[in-house]
């Protein structure tokens, strides 16, 4: 009969279904409330203080019982109207329609039955599952809405390990193994929109009907049409949307997911004008500068060294241990195990004991910064240690030539300052090795223009300052 | 103890350390009553920038005549600014009264300049010579059209007096990356184009309601750079020493008692106070700077006071990683006078900006700068006052202005936004000082979203309830 209903109601109108289903959200929580009242007051009409209760408990069932209708009428017509995923929908539906159906036996089981003690047995069991169903099928309701992972996404610590919920990471973006044969689509596009999007727009939740599951669907758009106009990136909705201001309801991905970098950006925007193809290789598009420094970023070796290398967090009691002893220390950016490392105060002589308080942490340390300290005899040895060095400031420091020995085989060292030392050219020759080094500053030393260009001879990307008069 | 300091004392402080530490066990070491250590355990995002300087240029420089060419009000000068263009905009109380609203042309020269073709007049040549270096915004906008308010808001993020400043925000969050200087100090220096005005007040570098430990400290020239710092005549150094430990011993017994944080702060003020009897005059000592340093900064530098001299000292202050530095030139007022009073103004502060953005770079120290050159607002396309072939005017113009920066992961050599042809409205890419404020905290690896300060009530931040970081001039 109902089935009639919904689809004379069809046949009426799509938007007048739509709008009545739309009540769905509102009415369901009249029966969640009803039926977990009469359950309550089953259970405690049991104490003899409240006996009075249960009197009443037909005529909650009964109110649960046409509001649980009501909902399940304007349920089966906002389905109707489609955007849900399927398993889950069905789920939810069939909950809700025992729901209704265990709603009416339990209360024609009260009305009738009841003063039997075998049969108030029934009826309380009844009841209870009743109660479980009830619950079960709010929850997946409200996991339709919001997503499966909505109540406990922000579960805090230590519970979220108790419970064992895993903590959200945002999704790695799948690198490029070889920039030579890379795909547009597969290998550069849909990692992106894997990580970043598939979360919301899969078969599960569909949302805005949108499915970003393949090509195929992706560029079948959604309810507000196609998503993608290939060669016309400002024409594309995906684009605009990802432009919009975070406060935005149509932004995407919306506030508080995990956004789409600028660089990500932009490697879509450029798709998009090159056609949005499918299967073509990324040699064969036309690509600005830009675009293939973002996209020799998507490469292991062209990623970033906070990518790149990963290393365990540094114990906290030698942290606290050498900020104690003077240093500044705190990670490079939230969550992260990389820590950056200054002196509390200028001008204080750094001997070879307080150098060792850096010691067991020297794996996390990524930035160091000696500028304008003076080290003791010695104390420059332990720079040996910092393997993970990024970057390192010793401009206006004490140290040598001889020194700089103790860092010719960093691997990761980016930015290197060693103005206004007494550094030469026979210093520069122990940093030939150091292949990740974009600039090197060396004003005010001894170095001279022939020991830079034989610097560079090995490094020709490298930055080198001289200073303004070269 | 009351009840105040008892809630904060015992549920707050211990609860609340006990369950981060439980949460986030990083937190608790960075968590300690160090007040010179930020607020933040860290920064929320890898900080491209350790450092700002800001160089304020106080009164709204005309950047129709220093940047934002517009040929069009040289074509249309003396006719009246259309209605389409000016809407039913708000004007100031000096020219809403005026009868005819005559489109004024720039007298001066515009180029390209570098490879960027950055557009820059010949009032600035010094800063031309570096366009490549530059990031030119052409659309900043702001809500207020005064200069108290307008000021305010740039420094504060609301046209309200009362909370802290840019600077005190980065020292609050981030804390101090030199205990022996304060983490956000200040340069003051008067235009040439217009000497008496307009005048700056000491709480645009407040710290409004954070602790006063982030207020910022003014630097002034002569011999006394910091007021109240140095010894009286006949009190020794060890008179002194003996005197701040005795006088700690009874501010921590105070604040043992009371767990008020401003104790705290006054403390470590005393403590910092005393370390600057030494190194505030190691840094305002120029003497040791080679002849080099005068041929790049000008002549001026020489002269304590100066902007040049105290770009001079800006770099001095970023070389001991002092977080925030900020400068104001004041004159920048040009309601008439243009052609006289702009060239003096320009010569103040031309040479010595681009020298600093140089000086900085051979240092090694713009990878990690971020340097900002502006004002509070724009100056209008029409003229205030009479146009006449001699000299024109400018009126405040909020709805758009130009402003650079350079360094701390700013994109270089590029120019970001565009204004109508008459230069008075924003045709694309529009940035609201809110914006600006957000786009600085985030090179600062701060999500401006998430440094806030709980007081009267609610808890405030920089950008209030906007800002929108500005994704497209960051490297």
């Amino acid at each position: 009969m109902i089935s009639v209903v919904v689809q004379y109601l069809a046949f009426f109108s799509s938007d007048l279904t739509l709008f009545i289903g739309r009540f769905h959200p509102v009415l369901v929580h009249l029966p969640i409330g009803f039926l977990l009242m009469a359950f309550l007051m089953e259970f405690v009409s049991l104490i003899k203080r409240y006996e009075y209760l249960g009197q009443a408990v037909p005529f909650v069932l009964l109110l649960g019982f046409l509001s649980g209708l009501f909902s399940m009428i304007t349920g089966l017509l906002l389905s109707d109207g489609g955007g849900y995923g399927e398993d889950l929908l069905n789920l939810h539906k069939w909950l809700g329609i025992s729901v209704v159906i265990l709603t009416l036996a339990a209360w024609l089981l009260r009305i009738t039955v009841y003063e039997d003690p075998f049969y108030k047995r029934i009826f309380r069991i009844l009841l209870t599952v009743l109660a479980v169903v009830l619950i079960a099928a709010g929850h997946f309701g409200g996991s339709l809405t919001h997503g499966s992972d909505y109540l406990f996404r922000y579960m805090p610590e230590p519970a979220r390990s108790w419970f064992g919920i895993e903590d959200e990471e945002p999704e790695q973006i799948t690198l490029i193994e070889d920039l030579g044969t890379a795909l547009v689509y597969p290998h550069v596009i849909e990692p992106i929109l894997r990580a970043r999007c598939q979360s919301c727009h899969d078969p599960d939740r569909t949302e805005g009907n949108l499915l970003m599951t393949s090509f195929t669907y992706l560029m079948a758009g959604g309810d507000s049409g196609p998503v993608i106009e290939p060669y016309q990136r400002e024409e594309s909705d995906l684009y605009r949307r990802l432009h919009l201001p975070d406060r935005d309801k149509e932004r995407m991905p919306p506030r508080g997911r995990t956004q789409l970098t600028a660089d990500q950006i932009k490697l879509i925007g450029w798709w998009i004008e090159m056609g949005a193809p499918n299967e073509t290789l990324v040699t064969e598009l036309e690509a600005t500068g830009e675009i293939e420094n973002i996209l020799v970023g998507l490469t292991p070796a062209g990623q970033h060294f906070f990518d790149r290398v990963t290393v365990p967090h540094a114990d906290i009691q030698l942290v606290e241990a050498a900020v104690n002893r003077g240093f500044r220390i705190s990670p490079v950016a939230e969550g992260m195990a990389f820590l950056q490392v200054g002196l509390q105060q200028s001008n204080k002589e750094i001997t070879m004991e307080d150098m060792e308080f850096l010691l067991p942490i020297s794996e996390q340390i990524a930035w160091l910064n000696l500028n304008r300290m003076s080290l003791t005899p010695g104390a420059f040895q332990f720079l040996s240690n910092f393997k993970n060095l990024t970057r390192l400031y010793l401009q206006n420091t004490n140290v040598s030539d001889s020194d700089l020995v103790w860092i010719s085989s960093y691997d990761h060292l980016e930015y290197l300052n060693l103005y206004g030392t007494e550094v030469s050219n026979s210093g520069l020759t122990y940093l030939s090795a150091l292949e990740q080094l974009k600039s090197i500053y060396l004003w005010q030393t001894n170095v001279t223009g022939e020991g830079v260009s034989e610097l560079k001879e090995n490094r020709p990307g490298l930055v080198v300052n001289l200073g303004l008069d070269h | 103890m009351n009840r105040r300091h008892f809630l904060s004392k015992t549920s707050l402080g211990i609860g609340a350390a006990a369950l981060a530490s439980l949460i986030n066990p990083m937190m608790l070491f960075s968590r300690k009553p160090d007040p010179f250590s930020g607020a933040l355990d860290a920064p929320h995002v890898i900080p491209k920038a350790k450092r700002i300087i800001f160089l304020f240029q106080s009164g709204g420089p005309s950047q129709l005549d220093l940047f934002d060419y517009k040929p069009k009000l040289n074509e249309l000068e003396g006719t009246d600014l259309p209605d389409s263009i000016m809407g039913m905009q708000r004007l100031t109380g000096m020219t809403a009264n005026q009868s005819s609203f005559p489109m004024a042309g720039s007298r001066f020269k515009f180029k390209r300049h570098g490879k960027s073709g950055a557009w820059v007049s010949n009032l600035l040549p010094y800063t031309a010579e570096i366009a490549d270096e530059l990031c030119f915004l052409k659309t900043v906008y702001t809500s207020e059209i005064n200069h108290d308010p307008a000021i305010t808001f740039i420094q504060t993020g609301t046209n309200q007096a009362g909370l802290p400043s840019m600077g005190s925000w980065i020292s609050y969050g981030l804390g101090s990356e030199n205990e022996n200087l304060p983490a956000f100090t200040v340069l003051i220096s008067r235009g040439t184009g217009r000497p008496f005005d307009q005048p700056l007040y000491s709480r645009l570098w407040g710290s409004g309601i954070l602790p006063s430990l982030h207020q910022g400290v003014q630097f002034r020239a002569g011999s006394e750079p910091v007021l109240n710092l140095r010894n009286p005549d006949g009190m020794k150094q060890m008179t002194r020493r003996n005197m701040l430990a005795a006088l700690k011993d009874l501010n921590q017994l105070h604040l043992d008692e009371y767990g008020d944080p401003e104790i705290t702060t006054r403390i470590s003020q005393y403590e910092m106070a005393y370390r600057m009897q030494t190194s505030v005059p190691e840094t305002m000592d120029v003497s040791d700077e080679p002849e080099s340093t005068y041929e790049l900064y000008g002549e001026d530098a020489r002269t304590p006071g100066t902007y040049a001299a105290n770009c001079l000292l800006a770099r001095r202050l970023a070389e001991r990683d002092v977080r925030f530095i900020q400068l104001y030139h004041m004159g920048w007022d040009q309601h008439d006078g243009i052609p006289n009073q702009l060239p003096l103004q320009c010569k103040d502060v031309d040479q010595a900006s681009a020298a600093l953005v140089k000086d900085l770079k051979q240092r090694g120290l713009l990878e990690d700068t971020l340097v900002i050159w502006g004002g509070e607002f724009g100056r209008t396309a029409y003229c205030q006052g009479a146009l006449t072939k001699q000299t024109y005017g400018r009126d405040h113009h909020p709805r758009c202005f130009s402003l650079w920066m350079a360094g701390g992961g700013v994109k270089q050599g590029i120019t970001y936004g565009e204004t109508d042809e008459f230069g008075y409205n924003v045709v694309k890419d529009p940035v609201h000082v809110h914006d600006l404020h957000a786009t600085i905290l985030h090179l600062m690896g701060v999500n401006h979203e998430r440094l806030t300060y709980r007081a009267q009530g609610r808890r405030f931040r920089l950008t209030d309830v906007h800002g929108e970081v500005v994704h497209n001039i960051i490297a």
